[in-house]
Order: C-alpha cells, then sequence, then structure tokens
C-alpha cells in the first residue's frame, strides 16, 4: 500500500527508545522533534488513507459493474420486444436558415415525423440505474456507395421506472432533420426506438429494442 | 558530520537512515572501501528516466498531442523498460535492500542488505561475502544510539567486526 | 558519497512525477486521446453528468455511433465538450457529426466555429465516453477555482515533503 517505509506509531516502542529520557518538551529542540514528530505521523497516517480510500473505491466500483452487468443480462434487456412503432407520417419543408443546415441561404430540405410508440422500458432501471436516455432513429442511405446515415428524430431522458412505459400517439418529431446533401426525399428509411443507460457509476450501456418501422422521406410541397 | 547531527528515537524509518548513511565510516574503519559501481547503475537510469519524462513533458507542451504521437510512445515504451531494469536492480532479491557494496585490500566483496519491520526497533542486516556465505544479524537501535538520539558509531563497527569474525573462524 | 545521497533523494522526488505523468501518456497512447480521463465542468448533460463527474474516454473507434456521448474540441476554443452524438452522416472515407447536449434545447450549430455545420470525427473528437465514476473530479474543480481549497493542499504536500525522509 504505502510505497515508502512507514514510520512507526506505536507507543510501546516509543516507550523503549525512550525510557532514558524525560518525554517533557523541557528542551526547545527536543520540542520541535516532537511536533516534527507528529507531524511525520500525521502526513504518512494520511497518505495511507487516500491510497486505500482510492484502492477501495476501485474495488467497489469493480464489484458494482459486474453485479450491474450481471443483472441486466439476467433481465433480458438487449431484447425487449414489448415496443410498437406505427402510424409513421413523414412531412417536409424547404429552410433557408443556417440552424436548418443551410449553407448560404441555399434551400435545404427538412424531414419531420409524426408517430406513434409504446415501449416499455422498465426491465432497463435497476439499483444502478441514474437514468434512461432513450432515442428513436432513422437510418438511411446516402448517395454514394458506402455512404449511410443515422438521424435523431425524438429523444427523451427517463429518470425512473414510473417514466418508464412510453405510450406516445401522434407524438411530433423533436428535430427537423436534414441532410448533408441538398436532398433526401424518396430515400427508405428504418426506425428504432434506442436506449443508453446511465449508471450511478461504471460504463455507459447501449441497446436497441427489436422492433423497427419503416417510412419513405417525403417530398417537401410544391411552391404555389 | 551526521554524527552530531540528532536522529528522531521515534521514528525507525529515519534510525535506519542514519544508520544506513554511516554504513560507510563502519566498514572503512574495517578495510573496505566502498564501490559505486551498483549506486551509479541506479543512479543513471533513474535520471535517464527523469530526462525522458522531462523531455516529452515539453515536447508534448510545444507541439501537441498529435504531432509528437509515436515519439510518445517510443518515450514511454523507453520509460517502462527503463523502469523495469531499475525495478530489477533496487526489488529482486539479489539486490534488495543493498545499501553497501565494497571492496577489501585482498579484493574480497562485501554486500550489506539492511531493512527494519514497522514495529521493532531492530536494524536487520544481511551481509554477504565474496564466497557466497551469508550473515543474517539484528543490531537493536538502542544500542546504536544514546538516549538523545545521537548515533554512536563505533558500536556498528564493533557489531558488524564481531559477525565477521565470528564466519572467518567457521571458514577455518 | 554526499552528492549521491542528494541525487537519490531528488530522483525520488522526480520519480513520483515523472511516473504519474509517464502513466498519464501511457494512458493516452493506448486510448489515442490526449485527455483519457476528464472532468464534468457544465450541466448541459444534466442529469447524466453533472459537475465534478469523471468521465473515462476511448478515442479507437473507427466509427461514432448515434447516442455515444463524445467528448469534442473546436479549433481556437480550448475548453472541450462533452455532448450527444444526434446524427451521423458517413461515407468510406469520414465520419461527420452533429452533437447536442441533453439538457440543451438546440443542437451545438452555435458551438462550433462559424460556418462549422459537422464534427469531423477523424480530427475533431478528443473521445467517447465509456465509463462514468461520480462526483470525485470535484478535487479538481475546487483545486482549480477555490485559492484556499488550492493553497491548503500545497501548504500539506510542502510539510509532508519537508518531513518525509524517504
Amino acid at each position: 500500500m504505502c510505497s515508502h517505509g512507514c514510520s512507526n506509531t506505536n507507543s510501546k516502542i516509543s516507550h523503549h527508545l525512550c525510557s532514558k529520557t524525560s518525554f517533557l518538551p523541557h528542551r526547545l529542540d527536543q520540542f520541535f522533534i516532537h511536533v516534527s514528530n507528529s507531524m511525520y505521523n500525521l502526513v504518512t497516517r494520511l497518505q495511507t488513507v487516500s491510497n486505500q480510500a482510492l484502492s477501495a473505491t476501485a474495488v467497489v466500483s469493480g464489484i458494482i459493474i459486474v453485479l450491474t452487468l450481471i443483472q441486466l443480462v439476467i433481465s433480458n434487456v438487449w431484447s425487449i420486444d414489448t415496443t410498437s412503432i406505427q402510424n409513421i407520417k413523414p412531412s417536409a419543408s424547404i429552410r433557408n436558415s443556417f440552424n436548418y443546415g443551410s449553407v448560404n441561404r441555399k434551400p435545404k430540405e427538412n424531414s419531420k415525423l409524426s408517430f406513434d410508440l409504446d415501449a416499455d422500458l422498465s426491465p432497463l432501471f435497476n439499483w444502478n440505474t441514474k437514468q434512461v436516455f432513450v432515442y428513436l432513429t432513422a437510418e438511411y442511405p446516402g448517395k454514394s456507395s458506402g455512404s449511410s446515415n443515422k438521424v435523431t428524430y425524438w429523444d427523451k431522458i427517463i429518470k425512473s421506472k414510473d417514466e418508464a412505459k412510453l405510450h406516445l400517439a401522434n407524438q411530433k418529431s423533436k428535430y427537423s432533420v436534414w441532410d448533408v446533401e441538398k436532398s433526401f426525399r424518396g430515400r427508405d428509411a428504418i426506425l428504432k426506438l434506442e436506449w443508453n443507460i446511465q449508471p450511478h457509476v461504471g460504463p455507459l450501456i447501449f441497446g436497441e429494442t427489436t422492433t423497427t418501422g419503416t417510412f419513405t422521406f417525403a417530398d417537401p410541397p410544391k411552391k404555389s | 558530520m551526521s554524527a552530531l547531527k540528532r536522529t528522531n528515537l521515534n521514528s525507525v524509518v529515519q534510525l535506519r537512515t542514519t544508520v544506513d548513511d554511516n554504513l560507510n565510516t563502519s566498514l572503512s574503519a574495517l578495510g573496505y572501501n566502498e564501490s559505486f559501481t551498483l549506486i551509479d547503475t541506479k543512479i543513471a537510469l533513474g535520471y535517464s528516466t527523469a530526462i525522458i519524462a522531462g523531455g516529452l513533458y515539453f515536447y508534448d507542451k510545444k507541439y501537441g498531442f498529435d504531432e509528437t504521437f509515436n515519439l510518445t510512445v517510443v518515450a514511454v515504451l523507453a520509460y517502462f523498460a527503463i523502469s523495469g531494469i531499475l525495478w530489477y536492480y533496487t526489488s529482486t532479491p539479489q539486490y534488495k535492500n543493498v545499501k553497501y557494496v565494497g571492496f577489501n585490500d585482498k579484493k574480497e566483496k562485501i554486500t550489506i542488505a539492511t531493512w527494519t519491520s514497522k514495529f521493532e526497533p531492530v536494524y536487520y542486516v544481511q551481509i554477504t561475502t565474496s564466497e557466497g556465505q551469508r550473515i543474517d544479524a539484528q543490531f537493536e537501535f538502542m544500542k546504536l544510539f544514546d538516549g538523545m538520539g545521537y548515533y554512536k558509531e563505533e558500536q556498528l563497527t564493533k557489531l558488524i567486526k564481531a559477525e565477521l569474525e565470528k564466519v572467518n573462524k567457521k571458514s577455518i | 558519497m554526499k552528492v549521491r545521497q542528494q541525487l537519490v533523494q531528488f530522483l525520488n522526488l522526480a520519480y513520483v512525477l515523472s511516473s504519474a505523468f509517464m502513466v498519464w501518456k501511457a494512458l493516452s497512447v493506448v486510448t489515442n486521446s490526449h485527455s483519457p480521463i476528464v472532468v464534468v465542468l457544465s450541466g448541459s448533460m444534466e442529469p447524466a453528468f453533472q459537475r465534478g463527474d469523471i468521465l473515462f474516454l476511448w478515442n479507437r473507434d473507427q466509427q461514432a455511433h448515434v447516442g455515444d456521448i463524445v467528448v469534442y474540441e473546436i479549433q481556437g476554443k480550448s475548453i472541450p465538450i462533452v455532448h450527444r452524438v444526434l446524427r451521423e452522416h458517413h461515407n468510406n472515407e469520414k465520419q461527420l457529426l452533429l452533437t447536442k447536449g441533453d439538457n440543451n434545447a438546440v443542437d451545438d450549430l452555435g458551438l462550433y466555429a462559424k460556418k462549422q455545420g459537422y464534427l469531423n470525427q477523424a480530427t475533431d473528437l478528443v473521445g467517447t465516453v465509456k465509463g462514468y465514476l461520480p462526483k470525485v473530479g470535484y478535487v479538481t474543480i475546487l483545486l482549480t477555482e477555490n485559492i484556499y481549497f488550492r493553497y491548503g493542499i500545497l501548504g500539506i504536500m510542502g510539510i509532508s515533503s519537508l518531513l518525509t525522509q524517504e
């Protein structure tokens, strides 16, 4: 633990060694030795305590992490099937603001959705769950081969098990989505409900529910 | 000089340090010359780790992480390799706690390792001679210091001399 | 002899500093991140991360995923930011990311450099958050922001170095 030799703090030895001399600090240098000795002991003790605290933190964290993972595997969280994503209605618009992806005021296609969603994410909550971040993503191909995109339409922070059952009807997407390219109308996308467990201590854990939904990016309304 | 300094009688570590620092005096009284090869090797290795770390610190500060990545890899490997060698010379049984290496006029080597345990005021000594003989001895600090904390070096000389004579008698 | 003693004494002090620094650098090399362990300073990811939490980063992922929490740096701005990946667009050559703080109303476009629409996964990330330890980093916040605490610690360390002989 303590990398350097520790001074002794045992009164028996002090007594043994000092048996020929008085303990009373009747001379100033004697007094200084006395003070510096107790300070020295205090510092070495502090060092030992902080070293032990560090090791204890590491061990406790390790145990917590292992127990949490075991519990999540037992609750089978990576195949939650109590989910449905339905009634997906995409819409589109043209935006010219930088905050909606437009560069130099060039028109940029933006996509929104409305959807129904049912999900029971309560298995994700256990004693080491600080929060669950749940997000609805759409994955779709790009123009060139090998290119792919994934965007978030909606997300939510769930802080407790009571809020973990989601029943959303005609929910509007939280974000207005644009692509790297000017337009992405007509492309097919796959919707997924994904989650991220934030533990009180330990690794971030990610997963997705088994249900998917599909839609095609809408054409923006023609200018009248 | 150090013989005039007082040592804190309540700290076993400080008692041991004082005696360790004065081993050379006692052994030269017994006709030994200290050899600094081991300690110089350790100092050289130790300072090369310090130079590597210090150099990397300033190089990294000047050029940033991405620019210096390859050099950082080399420096990290070198640092831990040298630390490993240093560890070999300080912590393997052969070298552990070695405080003194010396030769007498007949070129006979003597190696002295010393240590203390936490709660005992006892100076543990292991003397290894060039014939590979090993002497284990324990000296109480009470015999090596007076009640005020002044070190009595002639006491240690006497004790070591006695231990060495025991072996010589045996070998004869 | 005396010189050697002093050299060794100085070496012991140097070794404390250099070993801490080199372990940090070794961790940097392994994680490929210049700051493999960071302390959260702001509340934009609350309640996931709060001030003083410690994050462990990894920067060897080929690609970031939507939902990952990443630490990124914008050129010309010195403070790294911890936010979640909201979108990713990639082809065979590179990956572009748009991020957002869970607790922020809007995405990070306003935090990026002027006219910068995306982060570049290969060059802008300090790392992806893999693990988390609550509150322990508050010590470093106290060290940088509270002068009484800083000088208190410095004082204790000074006294300890004076009194520790070995």
